[in-house]
């Protein structure tokens, strides 16, 4: 195990190493107020309404670049999440033998003091409110479906520290139902990703382009700005995330009682 | 002569890649399971942010990528494109911290799972168990 422990230190050493030459190679000080050519490229058209061939419909770069420009890329990234999760929930399920049922009990009570439960309460909704604000307003500020999932995913973990994982499921987010609603906001995905093809258009096409006849999905709705289809696939992937981290959570509950059997 | 800011810019550098060198020595070297997991959080936040840093511009006038008006000029959108950092690099990161904490999660049930089984969470004590040598 030492020998590990010397081997392990020499490729730290090699990494530290390599990384002073690149450095040394890639960053001198005239390259440095300078961005990459793919990423002026993605600043310079996200918005421009002057060319609307190459435009995202929406000031934001980043969300343009997550659900538009990148966005097979993201599709990807929300299947390894979803493997992730389903791997979390075998991992918790197994042992379990056939028509074996743990139902989620009644709330024990318990848990921290008032103070802290009345603190929770408040807490609660006001993480909910500012985590669907993260998301909805994704298009226009910073945030979008991913951020706006993390924070809400505090929520419920506000909840298990101040009463317990039981409380969480006890006031609604049982697993099915949770499940439930991260299928609903896969499918919202499919759906918003998939409609363009029934046009004879790309997938995942958002905006107006020159070699498809799909016309893209509204920018503005009358005085409204909506950018496309990016506050669909925000609001969807807000769903996604947020419900799969509930599932992680109920998952581990899960866990702990087959193991305590 | 160099100015301030590249200096600044260079040790933010070192210091990352230094951190992601002790992190990847931990995953390794360290026998205990939770903080290997412990280890491999920190190396996945380090090269996230070295992913952040490689887009950022250091110049006078830097911005961030997102166009303050939804009714621009072209000269406007001129100006946002040579002073606002580089978007994909955040792209990538906003995904990948959401990514990194289903997988992390994922170890830690595995981790879970390890100690149900061979009652240690020690890695070299768990191969000798698996090679029938007992503890």
């Amino acid at each position: 195990m030492v020998r590990a422990g010397y081997a392990a230190l020499a490729i730290a050493a090699c990494v530290a190493a390599v990384a002073g030459i690149l450095l040394g190679v890639f960053s001198t000080p005239s390259t440095l107020p300078h961005i990459r050519a793919l990423g002026r490229f993605i600043l310079y058209s996200t918005f421009n309404v002057f060319m609307k061939g190459w435009w995202a419909g929406s000031p934001e770069a980043v969300t343009a670049t997550l659900w538009d420009y990148r966005g097979i890329d993201t599709v990807f990234e929300t299947t390894v999440l979803y493997v992730a999760v389903a791997g979390c929930v075998a991992l918790a399920y197994a042992g379990l033998r056939r028509g074996e049922d743990l139902r989620e009990g009644p709330d024990e009570g318990g848990g921290l003091t008032v103070v802290v439960k009345a603190a929770t309460k408040i807490l609660f909704a006001l993480i909910l409110l500012t985590s669907l604000n993260v998301a909805l307003h994704g298009y226009i500020t910073p945030g979008g479906g991913f951020a706006g999932g993390s924070t809400f995913a505090i929520a419920p973990l506000l909840i298990i520290a101040a009463y317990s994982t039981n409380a969480i499921i006890s006031r609604g987010f049982k697993f099915r139902r949770s499940a439930v609603l991260r299928s609903l906001g896969l499918l919202g995905l499919a759906a918003v990703i998939l409609t363009p093809l029934a046009y004879y258009g790309y997938v995942l096409q958002n905006q107006v382009k020159a070699a498809s006849s799909f016309p893209g999905y509204p920018a503005f709705l009358g005085p409204i700005f909506l950018g496309g289809s990016l506050i669909c696939l925000n609001m969807a992937e807000f769903l996604v995330v947020g419900m799969e981290y509930v599932l992680v959570f109920i998952a581990f509950y899960f866990l702990d009682k087959v193991l305590r059997r | 002569m160099v100015g301030v800011e590249y200096c600044l810019y260079v040790a933010a550098f070192a210091t990352l890649f230094a951190t992601a060198a002790v992190a990847l020595y931990g995953v390794l070297a360290k026998e205990n399971v939770v903080k290997k997991v412990i280890a491999l959080t920190i190396l996945g936040d380090t090269v996230n942010t070295i992913a952040i840093l490689v887009g950022f511009r250091v110049a006078p006038k830097v911005a961030p990528p997102i166009l303050p008006t939804l009714r621009p000029s072209k000269e406007a959108l001129r100006t946002f494109a040579s002073t606002a950092v580089d978007p994909i690099p955040q792209a990538l990161v906003i995904t990948a911290i959401v990514i990194n904490l289903a997988v992390t999660a994922f170890l830690l049930f595995l981790a879970v799972r390890a100690y149900a089984l061979y009652g240690t969470l020690d890695y070299g004590e768990i191969m000798r168990i698996r090679r029938g040598e007992g503890a």
